[in-house]
């Protein structure tokens, strides 16, 4: 790119350009350089149209690193110095009309009339050809890309491996690879003020709810912020009133964004993102995995009710453990009431502090794991979980039982496939601790109906978040619960209102 | 909603016995509870003796305080141990000695149902020839707490259908519908039937209580009689002449009893009980050609006289104590109830002068060839 392109100052200015400076908004050279004014990575080249007999002499302009410069050295700057191909051209329209007719030889060209929109082309990636009023600018575009990976959070043993990556480009592509059809609509829309980050509202015509993706794009479109980066900033935006239990479902896997599509659902994809949003999240939808499709339906029906089962476990076992403990000594076995007092003779903490003291340090322990390196959060678990947990046990400064239910109840959290959910679930096992320390069971019970009146409350795009244990038949019950064979599931989910309802014969 | 909301905390605050006083104020630390797990009531000079074991990491530890009152008695227990609270929700076996049976057994069960802690499905038992003091000491230093051989009793008993064991809500139930009720009965081992030294309860059928108070026992022979006509005879193993001067054994491995009153005039006039009993044959004491129908007929026979003879016996007390123990009127309410209900004479009355009929009829299975031949060494029986 440097080879080919000088950078020029400002002051540096063209014998034969016009004396009287042009108007502010006028397309032209001068004017894109002022508004690139202190942008190092601006480049604007002058040439000659045609090469040495020509006498048009527009701008090429670009941001660098933005563009590929071999095609904009080879498909782009190459022909336009050729005198057979614009040998006596003088006007600069009809230069930048051969241009889009292909005499460069860029497969994408769009003829620009105003400043703003070269500007953005710029900023998306093209270089722009630039005459006085008319440009003509083509999509250049370097790829920025770590290449398509496997999937991190999201595994698969017998599915597609792939993932989305942060360009948007790649990932619609991946989902088109899947999805080949006309009615696959992307509708695009620019996000934030300043960083003009792409973003697309993803449907398919004719079985998503209409609404649904109209209603979604009324709130992208509604959208006014500074900037769009991370995907927490465009949640607080897209959603009503945001939950800790989360109303659209992330997923990193292509292969699940197309199969949430083909549900009935709507879908966002953002440049710079390497996942995609999912609208109508529903507590079941974030139960479900996509590998379960893959396997034997009895199997994974009973890997999923494990999954429900180690959800409750993870947001009950805390509070059922101290509830027990401190009130109820009466509902535990004898044998099983004896082992937890003998396990905690000598301690000299109550059953109060050593549980939510263990359930903090769990969560110090994941946080660490989390945020430092890989190797590491490895030593950083195993000198907390293995050394200072075993110590601590042994020197009687907390008992093993207590060790167990909150290393239980965090395992248990592990197996639910969304992690937004899993954090959830864990501010609720705190809260439901805290409950149960104070009312005992009844405590426990209403901290368990409150929870449920609070997701009852909550919905996704018109769908209730609890849809189809509050609103569904039986069979959608089951369909939420179990893994039905797939020539059963005839019907798309009834929650999500599709226009069209049959997936099959 | 928020009002909504605020009530229903309120609600809950108040009505959660746990913040009995303050919230997190009626909490127990659990390293701080000693667990009861068998209590013992004896009574003397007016004066409640509760003797309770507790669990330890081996075997048992026992405190024994006496007062006015069984709840001063289990209150003032607290004075004998250095942790915080003696937790009676984990007490699963009751002891009753003699004394209590004789007065005070109705008080008992009354404490039990009224008490916060003491629950209603704790096994209830009777000590004969001995205090429950001692019951509960038996295992003494050893590491087995009385609890287990409790247990294992229970488990045992059932084996031999030699009495079976009722909770406080059965024992109450029964009292309250009949006036009378069957106890599990337990006595010390004689130092002659311990072999290895350590010291045991076994089973002495049932206590009788009627009207409140202990009206008699049934040993372990009667008390499969007993069982028979409650329903309870699932499993036992009857010895019995075959017919031939020897004798053989079987397995009674169900039955099944039906009620057939009978009235004149508005009076009920006579009961037939009819009996069937599955039995397997078990072990023979001699050879016998079981090929003979007659013979596998008398080995029923045999049977059933034994039978026949407990559960006339259990009827023959029960009639002469006029406490219906075995239920018998729920029975034969059952077989005619709007006959039953008209009958001129109470029940209660007409019970103990009612003529009963007992038909027992056993079906002996499993009596096949494999013994027509002696083993060698082993004699046929006279032909």
């Amino acid at each position: 790119m440097k080879n080919w392109f000088t950078r020029r100052s400002q002051e540096e200015k063209d014998p034969e350009a016009p004396k009287e400076p042009p108007s502010v908004d006028a397309l032209c050279p001068e004017n894109l350089a002022r508004v690139f004014a202190d942008c190092e990575d601006f480049t604007l080249r002058r040439i000659r149209l045609g090469g040495a007999s020509g006498s048009l002499k527009p701008a090429l302009c670009c941001l660098d690193g933005l563009v590929n410069g071999e095609a904009v050295s080879g498909d782009v700057l190459r022909p336009l110095t050729e005198e057979k191909r614009f040998g006596g051209i003088t006007d600069p329209a009809e230069a930048a009309d051969r241009l889009c007719e292909g005499l460069a030889y860029f497969y994408a060209a769009q003829k620009r009339g105003s400043l703003a929109e070269v500007t953005e082309d710029l900023l998306f990636g093209c270089c722009a050809v630039v005459f006085d009023g008319v440009a003509v600018t083509f999509e250049t575009k370097q790829p920025q890309s770590r290449g398509v990976e496997k999937a991190e959070t999201e595994k698969s043993v017998k599915g597609a491996k792939d993932a989305f990556t942060e360009v948007y480009r790649q990932n619609t592509a991946l989902l088109r690879q899947r999805i080949r059809t006309s009615d696959l609509k992307l509708s695009e829309a620019s996000l934030g003020r300043r960083t003009r980050t792409r973003a697309a509202v993803v449907y398919i015509r004719g079985l998503t709810n209409a609404r649904v993706a109209a209603e979604l794009k009324q709130r992208l479109s509604e959208i006014d912020i500074d900037g769009a980066l991370t995907a927490g900033s465009l949640e607080d935006y897209l959603l009503k009133r945001r939950s800790p239990f989360p109303q659209l479902t992330v997923t990193e896997k292509p292969d699940r964004f197309a199969l949430e599509l083909l549900e009935g659902r709507a879908g966002l994809l953002v440049d710079g993102l390497p996942f995609g949003f999912l609208m109508q999240g529903t507590l079941a939808q974030q139960m479900k995995v996509t590998e379960d499709r893959a396997s034997h339906p009895l199997a994974a029906s009973a890997l999923s009710l494990l999954r429900w089962a180690a959800l409750f476990l993870s947001v009950l076992l805390p509070a059922l453990y101290v509830v027990v403990t401190v009130y109820h000594q009466e509902m535990l076995p004898d044998k099983l009431l004896l082992s937890v007092i003998r396990s905690k003779q000598d301690v000299p903490f109550s059953t109060a502090a050593e549980t939510l003291g263990m359930l903090l340090a769990f969560e110090l322990l994941q946080e660490a794991g989390l945020r430092l390196p890989a190797s590491v959060g490895e030593t950083v678990s195993i000198i907390g979980a293995l050394i200072v947990g075993q110590s601590a046990v042994e020197a009687k400064v907390i008992s093993p039982i207590v060790v167990i239910v909150v290393a239980v109840a965090g395992i248990t959290g592990y197996t639910t496939p969304n992690q937004d959910l899993a954090a959830a679930a864990r501010l609720c096992r705190f809260a439901l601790v805290l409950l149960g320390l104070v009312l005992g069971i009844f405590g426990l019970v209403f901290g368990l109906i409150l929870l449920t009146y609070y997701l009852c409350t909550l919905e996704s795009f018109g769908t209730a978040y609890l849809s189809p244990f509050c609103d569904g038949s039986a069979g959608q019950l089951l369909r939420a619960l179990l893994r039905l064979p797939l020539s059963k599931l005839k019907e798309r989910p009834a929650a999500l209102h599709p226009e069209d309802v049959r997936n099959q014969k | 909603m928020r009002k909504g909301l605020a009530l229903f905390l309120a609600v809950f605050c108040l009505l959660g016995g746990c913040a009995d006083r303050a919230p997190f104020g009626n909490h127990r630390e659990i390293d701080q509870l000693v667990l009861v797990q068998t209590l013992g009531v004896d009574r003397s000079d007016g004066l409640f003796t509760v003797t309770v074991s507790t669990a330890a990491e081996k075997g048992q530890v026992l405190l024994k305080t006496p007062a006015v009152t069984l709840s001063r008695a289990m209150k003032e227990m607290q004075y004998y141990t250095e942790k915080k609270y003696i937790f009676y929700g984990h007490t699963r076996h009751l002891l009753l000695g003699p004394s209590v049976l004789r007065d005070g057994f109705t008080r008992c069960l009354e404490f039990v149902e009224r008490d916060g802690e003491l629950r209603m499905d704790t096994k209830l038992y009777a000590v004969r020839d001995g205090t429950a003091e001692d019951a509960v000491a038996v295992p003494g230093s050893g590491e087995e707490s009385v609890g287990d051989l409790l247990d294992s009793l229970e488990k045992d008993v059932a084996l031999l259908s030699e009495s079976h064991v009722f909770t406080c809500a059965e024992t109450a139930e029964a009292l309250a519908e009949r006036g009378s009720v069957l106890v599990s009965a337990v006595r010390l081992a004689e130092p002659e039937n311990i072999l290895d030294g350590e010291r045991t309860l076994l089973s002495a059928g049932y206590a009788i209580i009627a009207d409140g108070t202990l009206a008699g026992w049934l040993d372990t022979d009667l008390a499969r009689g007993a069982n028979l006509l409650l329903g309870l005879s699932d499993s036992d193993q009857i010895e019995a002449p075959d017919g031939q001067g020897g004798w053989f054994s079987a397995a009674l491995t169900g039955s099944r009893a039906s009620y057939q009153p009978e009235y004149t005039e508005g009076e009920m006039t006579g009961l037939r009980i009819r009996m069937e009993l599955q039995c397997t044959l078990s072990e023979l004491q001699q050879p016998l050609d079981l090929r003979e129908e007659n013979m596998v007929r008398a080995l029923e026979t045999g049977i059933a006289d034994v039978e026949a003879w407990r559960v006339s016996e259990v009827l023959h007390i029960s009639q002469e104590l006029e406490a219906d123990f075995c239920g018998l009127e729920k029975m034969v309410r059952r077989a005619a109830p709007m006959r039953f209900d008209g009958m001129k004479t109470p029940w209660r009355e007409r019970f103990p002068t009612l003529p009963i009929v007992v038909e027992i009829s056993v079906k002996l299975a499993r009596a096949y060839e494999g013994s027509i031949e002696p083993l060698p060494g082993v004699e046929r029986a006279a032909e």
